[in-house]
Order: C-alpha cells, then sequence, then structure tokens
C-alpha cells in the first residue's frame, strides 16, 4: 500500500484511488470508499502546511511526562535544545 | 521495541522525543481491524488527563523509553508538523528538517528513519 501519488504536490502514503488498495488491506481499513477519500483529501490538506525538507521546524512547549508515563506538570520547549539534532516521533496507542 | 534500539544507538549524538497526539484508531472514530484483533479498544479521550491516561497506557504496554511529551486538546504540534498518525522526523542541531517520513502510516519506516539518522550524523560528523 506505499503508493505515493505523483499528482499530489506533497507526498502521503495513502493512494488517491481507494480502489488500488489490496482487497485485505482495504477490509482491514474499515471504511467506505467516500470516507477514505476524504480522510485522504485532509491529510493532504495537513501536509501541505508541514514543514519541508529544508525548513525550520516549528517550535513548541509541551507537558513532558515523567519516565512511567505519569503527568509531572513541567514543560519542555524544543528551542531549549537547540545545538543537538532531534529525532521526533508522533503517535497514539491506536 | 525497534524505536528504543534506534534512540539508544543514537542517543550519545542527538536527542529523541516522543510526542503523543490524538488518537488514531479511536473506538468511537475509525476503528480497524487489527486494533479489535489487539483489544486496543478506546474512545477518543474528552479530556487533557483521559488523553494522558492513554499516554501512560501507552508508555507502559509498548515500554517506551525516550520522553514522552503530550500534545495538547488543540492538537497543537500534531497539526505544525502533521503527526497524524504516525511520525518520523530528524532535525538538524540548528532545528531544520533534514528528513521526514511520509505522511500516514504505511509511510511509518523505523528502519529509514534509522537509515537517514546514520546518514545525517556521518555528514554531519564534528572533527
Amino acid at each position: 500500500m506505499n503508493q505515493i501519488d505523483p499528482h499530489d504536490d506533497v507526498q502521503i502514503a495513502y493512494p488517491a484511488d481507494w480502489r488500488t488498495i489490496p482487497p485485505e488491506k482495504w477490509a482491514g481499513m474499515m471504511m467506505t470508499p467516500d470516507e477514505y477519500t476524504a480522510m485522504r483529501d485532509a491529510r493532504v490538506a495537513r501536509e501541505r502546511k508541514a514543514p519541508r525538507v529544508g525548513a525550520p521546524a516549528p517550535n513548541f512547549t509541551l507537558e513532558r511526562l515523567a519516565i512511567d508515563g505519569a503527568r509531572t506538570g513541567d514543560t519542555f520547549t524544543l528551542s531549549s535544545v537547540k545545538g543537538r539534532p532531534v529525532g521526533l516521533i508522533f503517535g497514539s496507542y491506536t | 521495541m525497534r524505536l528504543n534500539e534506534i534512540a539508544a544507538q543514537y542517543g550519545d549524538q542527538m536527542d529523541f522525543y516522543c510526542v503523543y497526539i490524538q488518537e488514531a484508531h479511536p473506538d468511537d472514530g475509525w476503528q480497524v481491524d487489527s486494533n479489535l484483533k489487539d483489544d486496543v479498544i478506546y474512545d477518543t479521550p474528552t479530556s487533557i488527563d483521559e488523553r494522558a491516561d492513554l499516554a501512560q497506557t501507552c508508555v507502559l504496554r509498548l515500554n517506551m523509553a525516550m520522553p514522552m511529551l503530550l500534545d495538547d486538546m488543540n492538537d497543537t504540534v500534531d497539526t505544525l508538523y502533521n503527526g497524524l498518525p504516525e511520525r518520523l522526523y530528524v532535525l538538524d542541531a540548528g532545528h531544520k528538517v533534514v528528513w521526514k517520513t511520509v505522511a500516514g502510516s504505511p509511510g511509518f519506516d523505523p528502519e529509514a528513519w534509522a537509515d537517514a539518522i546514520a546518514r545525517f550524523l556521518e555528514e554531519n560528523e564534528t572533527p
């Protein structure tokens, strides 16, 4: 399913035509074609606003959780570690 | 957990942070078959406390070793970086983006991330 649509001005990993998705992958996605198209369009719109390679990474301040994942109330600001390369991972449990 | 291994391998040369963002596949949203099979069934958090609870579950169940940062309920940082559903970035020391995965779950590639990090560090090795 790693098809990158060459017609998009940004790259996202969801093909424009849902019918090109293998049937077994499509079954696992549990969505209608219209829902898929709406989801993909929203993702393309979001990607247009994301920093491109070569652009400054947006600064931010977020709460930093404890090593066991508990809330601390302490914050972390990305610019506080300027001078060090950074790897960022975005995700959620589901 | 591969992400932990990569962070441990390069942790002396760069910093690693996880940003916990909005749920990719909540049960009251876009649920997926794989989550049902794995019993990962959670509704969309409606407060920062609920999101924090799920973030803690994530840290503990997946044994995340990197610092976890909690995105706010406006999804501010997720929106800035288009992190949804899962994404990897590499920033240089000046915090310019030098590499990122293709947006979308099929583009999430830890091995490509590791390769990009290795390449970046080699090309920017401090004498």
